[in-house]
């Protein structure tokens, strides 16, 4: 108790020395705090919740409630020390550490609303990054991951090279499908934290999201050693190693990430993928229709079942499958290419062309992406392919 | 994370990476490289840097008989570069004759085809229709056509015949695209170049069209393009008999309004409705396939054929483009070669439609990490199948300072792909020795039977090196016939005629075409593999007019002559 009671001690020094909101000129001035702080630093802790209790009583003084909420606190006292909480941070803003504390008990009961207003304001007045990082967690939660990748641009900002910081916010901008901003950090957080494998991974999979698969094969094979059996750096180096159509060299890598999970179902559908593009068309179709039986709109499970069924020229089903494709992944040209092809087959020029009208916008619309990744990143162009 | 990657890969476009297919050594000998014993000392030129990309896309080669004597000769083109743009004669393109036993002797400056300034690309046609074949070379600035005078030396007509072109055109190729009995010209162009306004090297930030081109590889300075270059429409010219043409493009509908970037072309009936249709390889851009529609016009079905891009949609930076009967159906499919990174295309045909079998043929792995240009379809095993061979060789120099990844360097080795007999091919070029695995950097490949021994030997330019003539040495290998048509007055060289060969419970048929390969020409004499039979059951011809010609029990190992009634 008396350790404890010297770091509360110590905990509350802060809070005395942060900036205080001025008490009305006629109002009595509360007693000073400092005898009480002795009075728990020599072990008296119930003489001194007592003595809190009476100036709260008398005086609503905010640092009595935030010393007793520390009290309750060391006491294993939550849900009391967050009542006392609540009620200070009413009359006066918290210090950092209880701030903080408050908006963790926000979020647990529910209250997202107050906890966002409390880490902005800790945010804001002590200039923490803690905050903020805590803040962005809680917008991504909620779904707001334009909200979290300001909030942590702001801890950018602060701490420009806290690999908490950085990797954050490269999780989020890929969450957003945004690699410009995740790629402008994960190059250099590779290159300062190289035995990481989450962020070659992560450097990897902003590489393929930016439309640089060549590229990104180097970082995810990077993650693979540094990591080895994690079964998303294997599935993301099957998907990368499947675009640049070297499928034989995939799929080694996606049976081993099933053999770790099994039923994961992006694993089962690069699989089918690589199978497809092995021209093993039966074992293809197999993985493909046990990935849309766990997820039907699955993108990659049908594409490959599509093209499965074009090679069987049963261009009806792989329509079907392939329509499913088109709207499961809207930026693909693939699927739109395939379907104009099919259409083409049953002899309907007038929905191959439309179908070739999309492969074409969609076409353009990776063009101009990548000539806005490659002028914000510098990411060289691969000489004549797109 | 796993919805992200969910869709990921999905978006992308783009190829690449995969080391070349692993063959067993074995000890045999195909070919042996015997141009220095055999008298060509041809050596291409180029700048060492290659700085701009009009000097990294020459040159091309063809073998006719251009003297009449029955054996083939040899013709390779030569290019101007920047530095020597001003001395038309700093480049020299060369004519071999072919004095038997294979030996050749330069015969150029008396034949005076030897200067056809940034020569790129060579097709050849009978334009006057009189028995001997004529010269077509292609180029930046202007193109010459060399007509054969039939005593051993041409003159250049270009210009009074109206194909000189302009611009800088890269593939060619003769047909009758009219029936009319007359022999019809297409050029493909590339690049817009204003030789006064080059783009900087590396950087494109020239007064000129460099602005906005691909100037950097992998973070290294290399030429500019073709990306983000101006490109330049394609040129249809129709024989309008004495010895004039008049450039017909836009009304035939095969302009190429998009002013894709155009190379390799092939004139050949895909639908086999007797009508000669044209497919024309763009580079980075979707590849046209111009269908004949009998009246003078064409339609453009690329896309809805499935031959525009790969299966996967992606443009592909297409080069070289062979056809051939590879799966013995009566049925021309095509062959493309790409940039490295991209694989090569194998478009099967399918009948009503083409159908990418690229990987299911296990042909497209091998080729990932290459950049491919000249190609041609060859049994060069006459076991009755056609393989396939391809030469690469990259565009950049620089590419030796890159981090390549899964990229091969500047000089690359060839790819040899011998036919399975069920659709698919085995890359083989390991089991015969250093002269297909050694790096080169080749651009266009030409075939034919050079000796008249039954075996089809192949010749290559190199780009900025010397020129190889492969000698196929093969032990072995089955029986054979080669079959040289010659057609009525006006198409003499039979060009789009058809020919199969039944032996036994083979069928194999062959297309006779100008334009071939990657800017080059193969020889039009059509080279059958008969495998153990000692003779050809059937030998049909189907004349560029569809009149038919057929015999029967045809003795093997002999070069066949077939004269249209």
């Amino acid at each position: 108790m008396r350790t404890g009671a010297t770091a509360l001690a110590l905990l509350l020094l802060p809070a005395l020395a942060a900036p205080q909101v001025a008490p009305p000129p006629a109002a009595p001035r509360p007693p000073d705090l400092r005898a009480i702080v002795s009075q728990i630093e020599k072990g008296d802790a119930t003489g001194a919740e007592r003595q809190l209790r009476r100036i709260i009583a008398s005086y609503g003084d905010p640092g009595a409630r935030q010393l007793l909420a520390r009290l309750c606190l060391d006491q294993k006292r939550d849900a009391e020390a967050i009542a006392e909480l609540r009620k200070a941070a009413l009359a006066a803003p918290l210090p950092r550490d209880l701030g903080l504390r408050l908006a963790a008990a926000e979020i647990a009961d529910g209250h997202p609303a107050l906890a966002e207003q409390q880490l902005r304001a800790v945010a804001t007045r002590y200039k923490s990054v803690q905050a903020l990082m805590e803040l962005a967690r809680l917008q991504t939660r909620q779904q707001d991951a334009a909200g979290a990748l300001s909030t942590l641009e702001k801890a950018r900002g602060l701490a420009p090279n806290s690999e908490a910081v950085l990797s954050a916010f490269a999780q989020v901008a890929l969450s957003m499908r945004a690699p410009v901003p995740a790629l402008q950090v994960l190059e250099p957080l590779a290159r300062m934290c190289p035995t990481v494998a989450q962020h070659h991974y992560m450097l990897g999979v902003a590489l393929m999201q930016a439309g640089d698969v060549q590229a990104s094969t180097a970082p995810l094979r990077e993650a693979d050693r540094l990591e080895p059996n994690r079964p998303l750096t294997l599935i993301a180096l099957g998907l990368v190693l499947n675009s640049q159509r070297t499928y034989g060299e995939a799929k080694p890598y996606l049976l081993r990430s099933l053999d770790l999970e099994p039923d994961n179902v992006d694993g089962v559908a690069a699989l089918a993928e690589s199978e497809e593009g092995l021209g093993e068309l039966e074992a293809a179709e197999t993985h493909a229709l046990r990935a849309l039986a766990r997820v039907r709109d699955h993108a990659i499970g049908n594409l490959t079942l599509g093209m499965v069924r074009m090679k069987q020229e049963r261009y009806e089903e792989a329509c079907a499958a392939l329509e499913h494709a088109l709207v499961a992944d809207p930026a693909s040209p693939k699927a739109p290419y395939q379907l104009s092809l099919a259409w083409a087959r049953r002899g309907d020029e007038a929905q191959s062309k439309k179908y070739l009208e999309i492969y074409r916008q969609r076409v353009r619309s990776i063009d101009m992406r990548l000539a806005e990744v490659r002028a914000k990143t510098g990411i060289s162009a691969g000489g004549m392919q797109r | 994370m796993k919805a992200t990657l969910a869709v990921l890969a999905s978006a992308l476009l783009g190829a690449f990476g995969l080391a070349l297919a692993q063959a067993p050594p074995a000890s045999s000998l195909l070919f042996r490289d015997v141009a220095g014993e055999a008298g060509v000392a041809f050596h291409h030129q180029a700048s060492p840097e290659k700085k701009y990309i009009m000097e990294s896309m020459s040159g091309g080669v063809a073998l006719l008989d251009y003297d009449g004597d029955g054996l083939v000769d040899i013709y390779l083109t030569n290019s101007l570069t920047v530095d020597t743009r001003n001395d038309p004669k700093a480049a020299r393109s060369v004519l071999y004759r072919n004095l038997g036993g294979f030996r050749f002797e330069d015969v150029t400056d008396k034949a005076g085809v030897g200067h056809p300034g940034w020569a790129m690309g060579v097709c050849i046609g009978d334009v006057d229709g009189d028995g001997a074949p004529d010269i077509y070379v292609t180029g930046l600035g202007r193109n010459y056509l060399y007509r054969n005078n039939r005593d051993g030396t041409f003159s250049e007509i270009a210009v009074q015949s109206g194909v000189a072109a302009g611009g800088w055109s890269t593939g060619c190729g003769f047909a009758d695209y009219d029936r009319d009995g007359r022999l019809d010209l297409f050029v493909s162009r590339y690049v817009h170049v204003d030789l006064d306004n080059l783009p900087e090297f590396g950087k494109g930030t020239g007064k000129g069209e460099g602005r906005g081109a691909t100037c950097q590889y992998r973070g290294v300075a290399v030429q500019c393009g073709p990306r983000g270059l101006p490109g330049e429409s394609d040129l249809l010219f129709h024989n309008d008999g004495n010895l004039h043409f008049s450039e017909v493009s836009e009304r035939a509908g095969v302009r190429d309004t998009h002013e894709y970037y155009g190379l390799g072309i092939a004139w050949f009936d895909y639908d086999g409705d007797g009508w000669p249709d044209l497919y024309v390889t763009n580079d980075s851009q979707p590849n046209y396939l111009y269908h004949n529609q009998g009246d003078g016009t064409f339609k453009e079905v690329g896309f809805p054929a499935g031959v525009a891009v790969s299966e996967d949609g992606s443009e592909q930076g297409s080069m070289g483009v062979t056809v051939g009967d590879y799966t013995n159906s009566g049925r021309p499919s095509l062959f493309v070669t790409n940039f490295g990174e991209e694989y090569n295309d194998l478009f099967r045909n399918d009948g009503t439609h083409f159908t990418d079998v690229s990987f299911q043929s296990k042909t497209a792995p091998a080729s990932l990490p290459l950049v491919m240009w000249g190609t041609a379809f060859l049994d060069y095993d006459n076991d009755g199948w056609e393989d396939l061979i391809a030469v690469a060789g990259h565009v950049y120099p620089q590419m030796d300072q890159v981090k390549t990844g899964a990229s091969a360097g500047y000089r690359q080795p060839k790819l040899l792909y011998h036919n399975r007999h069920d659709g698919t091919f085995d890359e083989v070029s390991r089991q015969f020795g250093p002269v297909l695995t050694e790096k080169r950097v080749s651009r266009g490949l030409a075939v034919g039977d050079l000796d008249d021994d039954g075996r089809p030997d192949v010749v290559v330019n190199d780009l900025d090196g010397p020129a190889q003539v492969l000698r196929n040495e093969l032990a072995g290998t089955g029986g054979w016939l080669t079959v040289r048509l010659e057609g009525k007055p006006g198409n003499t060289l039979a060009l789009g005629a058809v020919l199969t060969v039944k032996a036994g419970p083979l069928s194999m048929t062959r297309y006779v075409r100008s334009g071939t390969s990657y800017l080059s020409q193969d020889d039009m004499r059509q080279h059958f593999g008969l495998g153990d039979r000692s003779q050809a059951d059937v030998v049909e011809v189907r004349w560029p007019d569809q009149s038919l010609t057929r015999l029967e029990k045809v003795a093997a190992n002999r070069v066949l002559v077939v004269r249209q009634p």
